[in-house]
């Protein structure tokens, strides 16, 4: 209970610490700007194709019924087709998020140092902490941080494209397509993020000035984003995205799909997928992940142990 | 209660701060004196557990420091102020020393509350606990300090040097509120400054060169060096011989000199009452002529 209560202390104080610095939380708003504007690059550039589409030709209501399909089926598909446009999008923005695994180890590799900066680690392990709840402390106090400004950038997002569909084609995004944003947030980003927020804090230790950490930092991230694409890399050659995305993609179906689905007679996927990869592939990805942060852990934790009497 | 056997602490290959020192540090306030380098703050800092001696033995309230378990049952009776606190500028001071308890352990927020409260005004801090610490001045910040050790109950007290740069008033009532410390727990304090010593510790070492020089009572370094004190009058030259001069005194013929030694025969001498600081110069001169 105690070491709870302590590791909850030292994290509440690094968030409040990374807000009054902000440098994680102003990467995390350039990171989710960025890769918020790709998800909406393609469905905005075709909005006016998507506008005019809304009303139906007699030409296309013939077609539309020869193939046994009824006409208040139409603004479904027309709904969920657009959704299927921002889904889309993320085959091609997702890769802006390889923007936090570079950035975001330079803006948390200093949290650790700052407490030599400010000349608080003498005091501190004077306290009864142990080096291992002194850095899942630091962590989880950087990552809610890190989590909080990428939950707001979602709902940035939401909101946006919730007000860009409502004044031109007055349809809010599908379910089916905001859905695949909440997996892929949790599922895709968050381990992502969780990443890229250990690879920059725990290193930390090794420094004991932010100067010094900063371009170490900087060379984590490189290393990071140099592990992610080479260990998690799908099976598509042509699209940078990791698996889970690739895996959430396959995966993904919504009224237009269904419909084309019964038109065309066949499976419809929006990857154009060749190689199917299984919940097991994502999985052993997620345990690749475990590893690689129990052994960062492992190895800070020794480090203060050894250096520091920690 | 703290027992240290044949301690020895060495920086890299050459540099020995503390050289086999054998100590035994009872309840009441210890004072722990010795010139800059002497190895005050090394003793400190691994009685606090912050470093691993290279040699020896340090028991504390029967834990062993360096084992792991012996080490946090030590630091979780432990309050440290040490040489430089660090403060972090953008909490205020209820924020900082609430995170403080916290980490001491008093998890218990009606009794964090009361802790809280009870320090803040012990330390004269209650008009400022809400100021963030990057406006505090030097002394409101040596009261922090001295707040958050007091945190936690501690049942032992380390405080490294706590009155270098404070002025008189504050130098008086830090000092009185470790004498008032010391009826509830153990403290040991360090210092160069003699005078803490004389006014607050009943017991106490001096500490040269990484070597206890004395161990004993503030009273029986006083009457080690009674009949070495002398003062002389001189217009103006150094007096000879191989006394210590512990003060000089500008007169309106000449000067007059306080020393420590065997009488000087080249002026006229006289025996005055020896003080604490006498007693130290002696013991400094003893260990530089036994080195000679």
């Amino acid at each position: 209970m105690n070491a709870v209560r302590q590791v909850l202390a030292i994290a509440q104080t690094e968030f409040r610490f990374a807000f009054r610095r902000g440098a994680p939380v102003i990467i995390m708003i350039l990171v989710g700007l960025l890769v918020g504007a790709g998800m909406m690059m393609a469905p905005l550039t075709n909005m006016s194709n998507w506008q005019s589409a809304t009303s139906m030709t007699p030409e296309q209501i013939q077609k539309w019924t020869t193939y046994g399909l009824k006409l208040e089926e139409y603004p479904i598909f027309i709904r969920d087709g657009i959704g299927d446009m921002f889904v889309y999008s993320s085959i091609l923005a997702w890769w802006e998020m390889f923007a936090a695994l570079l950035l975001l180890p330079v803006a948390t590799i200093v949290a650790i140092p700052a407490d030599h900066v400010f000349g608080t680690w003498e005091w501190l392990r004077t306290t009864p902490l142990t080096g291992a709840r002194y850095l899942a402390g630091k962590f989880l106090g950087t990552l809610a941080a890190v989590l909080v400004v990428a939950a707001v950038m979602l709902g940035l997002f939401f909101a946006v494209a919730n007000v860009i569909l409502m004044t031109t084609v007055h349809f809010w995004l599908s379910s089916y397509a905001s859905l695949y944003f909440i997996e892929l947030s949790l599922l895709g980003g968050l381990p992502l993020l969780a990443w890229a927020t250990a690879a920059g804090t725990l290193p930390g230790v090794l420094f004991r000035s932010r100067r010094a950490a900063i371009f170490p930092g900087l060379v984590v991230g490189l290393l990071s984003v140099y592990f992610w694409v080479s260990a998690f890399r799908s099976p598509s050659s042509e699209m940078l995205m990791d698996k889970v995305v690739y895996f959430l993609l396959e995966n993904y179906h919504s009224g237009a799909t269904a419909i084309e689905a019964k038109v065309l007679g066949q499976t419809i996927t929006l990857t154009w997928i060749t190689t199917r990869i299984g919940i097991g592939q994502v999985l052993l990805m997620y345990l690749a992940l475990l590893a690689a942060f129990l052994l960062l852990a492992g190895l800070a934790r020794l480090w203060l142990q050894w250096k520091e009497n920690f | 209660m703290i027992s240290i056997i044949q301690l020895t602490k060495t920086y890299g290959k050459k540099v020995q701060a503390l050289r086999g020192v054998d100590l035994e540090i009872g309840s009441g306030m210890f004072g722990l004196v010795g010139p800059n380098g002497a190895g005050k703050t090394t003793l400190m800092r691994i009685l606090a557990g912050l470093l691993r001696p290279t040699a020896g033995k340090v028991s504390i309230f029967g834990n062993n420091i360096t084992t792991g378990k012996g080490k946090l049952a030590v630091k979780s009776v432990l309050g440290y102020l040490p040489q430089e606190l660090g403060l972090y500028p953008d909490l205020t001071a209820f924020e900082f020393l609430e995170y403080v308890a916290l980490l001491k352990g008093v998890t218990d927020k009606k009794e964090r509350q009361k802790q809280l409260v009870e320090i803040i005004e012990l330390a004269g801090l209650t008009g400022d606990a809400k100021h963030r610490l990057r406006t505090f001045s030097g002394g409101m910040k040596r009261r922090v300090g001295i707040a958050q050790a007091l945190l936690g109950n501690p049942q032992l007290l380390i405080v490294d040097e706590p009155t270098s740069g404070l002025d008189p008033e504050e130098r008086v009532r830090l000092r009185n509120l470790l004498a008032e410390m010391a009826g509830r727990c153990t403290v040991l304090l360090s210092t160069h400054i003699v005078e803490d010593i004389s006014q607050s510790c009943n017991d106490m070492a001096v500490l040269h060169q990484g070597r206890v020089l004395f161990r004993g009572s503030p009273r029986e370094l006083i009457e080690a060096v009674r009949g070495k004190v002398w003062t002389v009058a001189t217009k103006g030259e150094q007096p000879d011989g191989g006394a210590g001069i512990v003060s000089t005194m500008q007169l309106q013929d000449g000067v007059q000199y306080r020393l420590v030694g065997e009488r000087v025969d080249s002026h006229p001498a006289m025996p005055v009452e020896p003080s604490l600081e006498d007693g130290y110069i002696w013991l400094m001169q003893q260990s530089r002529l036994d080195q000679a």
